[in-house]
């Protein structure tokens, strides 16, 4: 196949699809058209599903790489092989609600999750100090801010005074909101235009 | 063929948003471009590449886990898009890229860029298969995969752009620890203040999606970011105008927006 016509033949798929699933929610199409977007949809989920495969390829071919170089760490890229073949083994044996495979998933995957996931709280309180040091006086408006919400969330807060709450409400509903919606416009609008530099063929990222 | 109800105004701001994309692309082709604003974040992305190669490391990029069959994939490809900026750099440079990536469809987009990537900087030996590892679509899986990647290897530069979530700060703070330097970038207001305190610098919102453009400084890619910018100071001129008629008590901003 020729350069273009490789380059091109994605190019020209992508178009096609992108087009017809804007088209699906902006407009009231023929039934025939909209069951073509729900097969589309439904190939992208398949497509996405049989790329595990590749996924799998991937990581036995990093933990290979990684224990015939014996790289730093390289035991755990054996143990992740290990686990991985485990899972796998099990799942097509028994099935992912089969016992065996419900008691590692329980037992060992989820507590490790859990315990990562509890790391946010040191994690956060870190952050909070790494933005409580104020350097510019930008920096000390959004210290203020921060504290008065702070403040006012805590319960003590309307403890102290009744007032720390009602500046933590307005702080919330009459800045933070329209912060956000600003934030949401312009991401919006760089979503719009990305998509149109897709639907042009412009972005190489999505075709390769 | 009718237009969905509700849906109208959504259409038109697409259509006058296209309109705009092709025209600042017709005029860059022409050789007229419109000066565009600067982005810290990406005047960075040389500045960390080129820190990688006097400290000798590596740089590490990744996309979150979210796959590209969700809502996120404009900000998948936003990623995708600057991973293919490094890889060409990086092999123009002579120095490792490690892309770990969560979902397995991102990680064959991701694998195709950088092999694309090097042999656009003439440097096909740069491509290595085993830097770009497949994790997991599990949230904190694919954090410590992310975090085991940086320990070993100590990136000296870190890019992290898509549609991260909470793992922001694990993976931030791991990248400080190991004395990179790191650009992070997500379209999610809530996780930008996460980057925020962790990243060395931050690409707010949209400005993810004109990062490979403008870090390239390829003028026709660009003109895109042109219309980004038209389209948000009319943004900005619906709403002051939708401000004023609603203080004088009219509601037909709101009927039009709804339209």
């Amino acid at each position: 196949m020729s350069m273009t016509r490789r380059t091109m033949l994605p190019i020209v798929i992508l178009a096609i699809c992108g087009v017809v699933t804007i088209a699906d929610y902006y407009l009231v199409l023929p039934i025939v058209l909209k069951d073509g977007v729900s097969m589309l949809k439904n190939i992208a989920v398949l497509v996405s599903s049989m790329a595990l495969g590749l996924g799998l390829v991937s990581l036995f071919r990093a933990s290979y790489v990684k224990y015939t170089r014996r790289d730093a760490g390289w035991p755990y890229a054996i143990w992740t092989v290990i686990v991985a073949v485990i899972f796998i083994v099990l799942g097509l044996i028994g099935g992912t609600n089969s016992a065996s495979y419900q008691w590692l998933f329980q037992n060992i995957y989820a507590q490790i999750n859990n315990t990562l996931y509890s790391l946010l709280g040191f994690y956060i309180v870190y952050a909070c100090y790494r933005t409580f040091i104020m350097r510019t006086w930008e920096v000390g408006v959004m210290l203020l801010f921060a504290l008065f919400t702070m403040i006012g969330r805590a319960p003590i807060g309307e403890t102290w005074w009744p007032g720390f709450g009602q500046i933590y409400t307005w702080i919330y509903t009459e800045i933070a909101v329209g912060g956000i919606a600003g934030f949401y416009i312009t991401v919006a609008i760089g979503t719009a235009i990305i998509a149109v530099k897709i639907l042009m063929g412009k972005e190489k990222a999505s075709v390769g | 063929m009718i237009l969905v109800e509700g849906r109208i105004f959504g259409l038109l701001s697409l259509v006058i948003a296209a309109i705009f994309a092709i025209y600042f692309y017709r005029e860059s082709q022409k050789g007229k471009f419109r000066e565009i604003r600067k982005v810290p974040g990406l005047d960075a992305l040389d500045e960390s590449i080129n820190r990688a190669v006097e400290m000798g490391r590596p740089v590490l990029a990744s996309t979150s886990y979210d796959s590209l069959a969700t809502a996120h994939t404009m900000a998948i490809l936003a990623g995708i898009a600057l991973i293919r900026y490094a890889a060409v750099q990086t092999a123009k440079l002579g120095i490792p890229l490690l892309l770990p990536i969560g979902p397995p469809d991102v990680l064959a987009l991701a694998d195709q860029n950088y092999r694309e990537g090097c042999i656009e900087a003439g440097a096909p030996e740069m491509y290595k298969p085993e830097n770009v590892v497949y994790l997991t679509t599990q949230q904190w899986a694919y954090t410590s995969g992310v975090l085991d990647m940086i320990e070993d290897n100590l990136p000296g530069a870190c890019i992290f752009v898509s549609r991260f979530h909470a793992e922001v700060l694990h993976i931030g703070l791991a990248a400080r620890r190991a004395g990179s330097l790191m650009i992070g970038g997500t379209p999610h207001w809530g996780m930008s203040a996460f980057f925020a305190v962790t990243a060395d610098y931050t690409l707010l919102g949209d400005e993810i999606y004109a990062a490979a453009a403008y870090a390239s400084k390829d003028y026709t890619m660009t003109s895109f970011l042109s219309a980004q910018d038209v389209m948000k100071w009319i943004s900005a001129g619906l709403i002051i105008l939708g401000s004023l008629l609603a203080t004088a008590g009219s509601d037909i901003m709101l009927q039009i927006l709804s339209l």
